[in-house]
């Protein structure tokens, strides 16, 4: 099964992680794409171990070409970052997520229905919900699935950006009311 | 409704707030908003005047709210602008609690600001606690990235 890790290597990202549960499953093939200052320490912990690949800082054209090849993504932060430009992309193309359950993470994104939501800094999580995914097809479409119609239904630019014009005409109008520019 | 919206870092491809306000600009404008980008960098912060051209509009939008906010909070607190202040954070800001320099730009732009939009819900319990008094939360259109 092919894992992909995309994020700045540093430490809200933890990336860490990622690579201790790489090291665990060698059937697996991992890849990291992000630069950082965690590098270093990360291909150091990997000492040479070939189902774990760096690729440093890669663009979002490759990026995107990553994502179609990955069975699974994985997001490790250690604050909420519910939204990444990443987690987003994997969700909008079908992927099963394992995510970190940080902030309002599972009030949006439902565990074991659209992601499956691991404790952060948890490699032993990580590890089982990796582990899940490959023995279980079926549950892997599953969440991709109702991953990719969250995205549709509510994350639509157009949608977004009508909430956003909504707050700043009433922003500006109680503004007008209130003094005279 | 003529928006100024003022981001930082304007050509760094790596730089994922650029996109995202880029992707912004042209969706309000889609929308039917006049929206034109004042790009900031370090050499701004030099450029006494820049404030003048922030006259014609109906309100300022700030990505983010660090030096730029900070910057333009002053010329809004010495009332050299008296227009309406929305910025965005993306959280990078707005969690670097322990950063000095981050502090004292939110508590530079922190009283002229008139509405904070977050983009991650935990956002809005960490802004009011920083004492943000008119904040919203609306998702990331990061889906637009990929």
């Amino acid at each position: 099964m092919k894992i992909l890790f995309a994020a700045r290597l540093e430490a809200v990202k933890d990336p860490m992680t990622f690579v201790k549960a790489g090291i665990q499953l060698p059937d697996h093939e991992f890849t990291v794409a992000g630069d950082g200052s965690l590098k270093k320490q990360c291909e150091i912990l990997v000492a040479g171990r070939k189902n774990i690949k760096f690729l440093g800082w890669v663009d979002a054209e490759n990026i995107r070409h990553l994502m179609k090849e990955a069975d699974v993504f994985c997001q490790s932060d250690n604050v909420e970052n519910i939204w990444s430009s990443s987690l987003v992309a994997a969700m909008k193309n079908k992927k099963a997520v394992i995510c970190t359950n940080t902030g309002y993470t599972s009030k949006y994104l439902k565990d074991n229905y659209h992601v499956l939501l691991i404790s952060p800094q948890n490699c032993s999580e990580l590890v089982r919900a990796i582990e899940r995914l490959s023995d279980d097809i079926g549950l892997r479409h599953r969440l991709g699935e109702n991953a990719q119609a969250y995205v549709q239904e509510n994350l639509a630019i157009e949608k977004i950006v009508k909430e956003i014009r909504g707050w700043m005409t009433t922003t500006v109008q109680d503004r007008r009311n209130t003094r005279i520019d | 409704m003529r928006i100024a919206f003022v981001v930082a870092r304007v050509g760094e491809e790596r730089n994922v707030i650029q996109r995202l306000s880029l992707i912004l600009a042209d969706e309000l404008r889609k929308q039917g908003e006049s929206v034109d980008i004042f790009p900031f960098n370090r050499r701004s912060v030099f450029k006494f005047f820049s404030y003048r051209k922030l006259r014609n509009y109906d309100c300022v939008l700030i990505a983010n709210i660090g030096l730029q906010c900070a910057y333009f909070s002053i010329c809004k607190r010495l009332r050299l602008i008296k227009k309406c202040f929305i910025a965005i954070s993306f959280g990078s800001d707005i969690r670097a609690t322990k950063n000095k320099l981050i502090n004292l730009f939110n508590q530079m732009s922190k009283p002229v600001i008139d509405l904070l939009i977050v983009v991650n819900p935990d956002l809005l319990d960490t802004a009011r606690a920083r004492g943000y008094v008119n904040v919203v939360y609306v998702p990331c259109w990061s889906e637009c990235l990929s």
